[in-house]
Formats: C-alpha cells, sequence, structure tokens
C-alpha cells in the first residue's frame, strides 16, 4: 500500500460475479471493485453524511 | 441493496440502478449503543442481532421499509448463564435453519435459537467441558468450534452430540479460529490471525494445508488479524485488518489469490466534498465545523491535533 493511497479495511462486503461491494470501516466509503477488470474500484459513496448518534457503517450489505 | 450499522438500527439503501441513497433511521429504542453482532435475512424481512443479553430484537422490512421491534424472554436463560463478563464476538455469524435462528453464547457451552415466527427463545446446553466460540451449519448438522480452537462438536438439535474431534493433535499451543466453513466434504476452519499461516481441511484424512498466497505473506504483519470473512457459493473471502486486500479462497481446489483494492485519498477528498455540499445546512453548523471535517479527513491520525488545528485556522482565514 502506498502512501498516497487510503487503508480501507473492508468491514463487509457483498460478491457477485462483477462486482464487490464493500464498506470501509474507517472512512465509510461504500465502493464497488471491478472484478472482471482486476478489481478497479469506484467509489459510490461516503456513508458519513448520514451519521446520526456517532454512527459507523460497517455491517451488511444485500440485495433487496 | 442495504448497509446496516453497527451500533444503531439506522439503515442505509443504495439503489443500484438510480444511484441513489435512502435513509432510515427508527426513534424507537434509539438508546441502545451497544454494537449490532448480526443481521438475518428471512424473506423480506432483516432481524438485526445485538448481544445475546439484549432483551429488545429489531426486525427491519425490506418490503416497506419499516421498523418493528419485540421483546425476547430471556429470563429462563439468565438463570443459566451469567451474562456478566461475556463478550460476545462482533460481526458474529448466525445460523438461519428451520426458521429458526440459531446462536451461539461464546465462551460457554451454551446455543440458542429464535423462532422467527413465534419468536420464542430456546436455549440447549451441550454436554460437555468445552467453551465454544462459533456455530454453522452444513444443511445437516450443527458445527460447533471450541474458543481455544482445538475442538469441533457435531451436533443435532434432537439426536444431540453426534461427534466430537480434537483438532489440535496433542499440541500445545493453541489457534482460535473466526468460524468453521462446511463445504463438501471438508471443513475450513477460518483463521483469525495471520500468524497461522494455513487454514486446515479436517475432514479428509491428514488434513490439507491451504496456504496464505506469497504476496499476502509478503505484505502483511503476522500479528494483524482478519476483519471479517464472507462466504459465497464455493468462494471464501477473508478481510485482512488495516490493508487495502482480500483474500479468495476456491473452495474446491482450495487454492488462495490476493487482491489488491485501491482508492487514493485524492479521489476520497474529491468525493467527500461533493457529497458535503449535498448535505443539509443543519447538519454542519458552521464553517468551522466543514473545515474540521475536511481536516480531520485529509490528514487523518498522522498530523497532532494542535496540527490539524493550525491548519483549519489558515484554510479558515483563506477562505474567509
Amino acid at each position: 500500500m502506498r502512501e498516497e493511497e487510503l487503508c480501507l479495511s473492508f468491514s463487509y462486503a457483498y460478491i457477485n460475479e462483477e462486482y464487490l461491494y464493500a464498506v470501509n470501516s474507517k472512512h465509510n466509503i461504500f465502493f464497488r471493485a471491478d472484478r472482471i477488470n482486476n478489481y478497479r474500484t469506484e467509489i459510490l459513496g461516503i456513508l458519513d453524511g448520514f451519521r446520526h448518534l456517532c454512527t459507523f457503517f460497517q455491517i451488511a450489505l444485500m440485495r433487496s | 441493496m442495504y448497509i446496516f450499522s453497527n451500533c444503531s438500527y439506522e439503515i442505509i439503501r443504495y439503489d443500484l440502478e438510480s444511484k441513489k441513497f435512502f435513509h432510515y433511521f427508527s426513534n424507537e429504542h434509539k438508546e441502545i449503543f451497544d454494537k449490532v453482532h448480526a443481521v438475518c435475512r428471512i424473506k423480506n424481512d432483516v432481524w438485526i442481532l445485538r448481544d445475546i443479553f439484549e432483551k429488545i430484537l429489531c426486525v427491519f422490512s425490506l418490503e416497506n421499509n419499516s421498523y418493528s421491534f419485540f421483546e425476547l424472554n430471556i429470563s429462563e436463560l439468565l438463570e443459566h448463564v451469567n451474562s456478566k463478563n461475556k463478550k460476545q464476538l462482533v460481526r458474529e455469524k448466525v445460523c438461519l435453519v428451520n426458521q429458526k435462528i440459531w446462536r451461539c453464547i461464546s465462551g460457554t457451552n451454551y446455543i440458542y435459537s429464535i423462532d422467527v415466527s413465534t419468536k420464542l427463545l430456546r436455549f440447549y446446553r451441550i454436554p460437555l467441558d468445552i467453551d465454544f466460540f462459533a456455530i454453522n451449519y452444513d444443511g445437516t448438522y450443527f458445527y460447533l468450534i471450541s474458543s481455544f480452537g482445538d475442538w469441533v462438536i457435531q451436533w443435532d438439535e434432537k439426536k444431540g452430540v453426534i461427534d466430537k474431534k480434537n483438532i489440535n493433535y496433542g499440541k500445545k499451543v493453541y489457534h482460535a479460529f473466526r468460524n468453521i466453513l462446511c463445504i463438501r466434504d471438508m471443513y475450513i476452519l477460518l483463521p483469525f490471525f495471520y500468524d497461522k499461516m494455513e487454514i486446515l481441511n479436517e475432514k479428509k484424512e491428514n488434513g490439507i494445508k491451504c496456504e496464505f498466497p506469497a504476496q499476502f505473506r509478503r505484505i502483511y504483519d503476522k500479528r494483524g488479524l482478519f476483519f471479517n470473512y464472507f462466504q459465497d457459493n464455493e468462494r471464501v473471502l477473508l478481510f485482512p485488518f488495516a490493508g487495502n486486500g482480500l483474500i479468495e479462497i476456491d473452495s474446491q481446489t482450495l487454492k488462495t489469490k490476493y487482491f489488491s483494492i485501491c482508492i487514493s485519498r485524492k479521489e476520497y477528498m474529491k468525493v467527500q466534498i461533493a457529497e458535503y455540499q449535498n448535505l443539509i445546512e443543519s447538519s454542519i453548523s458552521s464553517l468551522d465545523d466543514y473545515i474540521g471535517l475536511l481536516v480531520e479527513n485529509k490528514f487523518n491520525e498522522k498530523v497532532s491535533y494542535s496540527n490539524k488545528q493550525r491548519i483549519g485556522k489558515r484554510i479558515i482565514r483563506k477562505v474567509k
């Protein structure tokens, strides 16, 4: 890991053939990594904005 | 796709098509701050499970995005199991079998089930002098792993203990395992720490050893631990704590691969600034708050508190 990268520590993930969806426990980044293209990542959102009562989002992802 | 908070009943829904977030929060029982240990989906309901000794249970309906709460009768359980000093594993895995949620009371020889329809709790004492740590189900039997990682017990609700296997082979050093996965004719013992550099396949004769990838061993310190794991059909993913990688174990071949995922600080800042602009005004009461958040996130723990303050003040001066 290089200096300019974030330490991600996925707290939970959902995986399908194409993507790995995960939440990072420290920065609350919700991102997906493209499994076909060597885990290229895309940030879908940062969940801090939703924070209520000092919550950290890090439990589960699932299909609705 | 739903994301559950680990210390409140807050939930976020992410719509994969519209790429929008929806936020849910219940004002009921918001005084409970202990960690959410597991979530369990049963049809269109998600059960949010806290500590074993927490009476209030929350169920979130995915159909109408609403909360409901009920009180579990745990008084009889408390007569048998002392709730003091019992620390339940966070990111615990529970089993859903025959419309019952099964949990292991870590550090004891008790397990319990909650009937999803009647909401009744029933507990079982495993008649062995072993403390258990985690439970899993292979479609026929339950498997329990001991706290010291030295025993695996095969158990059935009606028949009781079916099999008891020592997996420590007389060694005096114990390794804690996070859980046991039952796949086909083998079980994989999922490690807690990196120093246990192999995952054992114990069901087969002599056990097959499955090594962590060389790249992973090169990068990670032996003292670290795995944050969590995730099972998806024939694949098992292990997430190391403090790092950008994940290990994928193919349960067919037992081959392991290491993958690295990278998000740059710059990219993170870009998204964060864009998101803060969309925040409602009441979320940030002053410019100081806004700058504080940005500085906090940008410099993280590497910069001391006084430095952060100094940098923050300088930014405020420039903005003003």
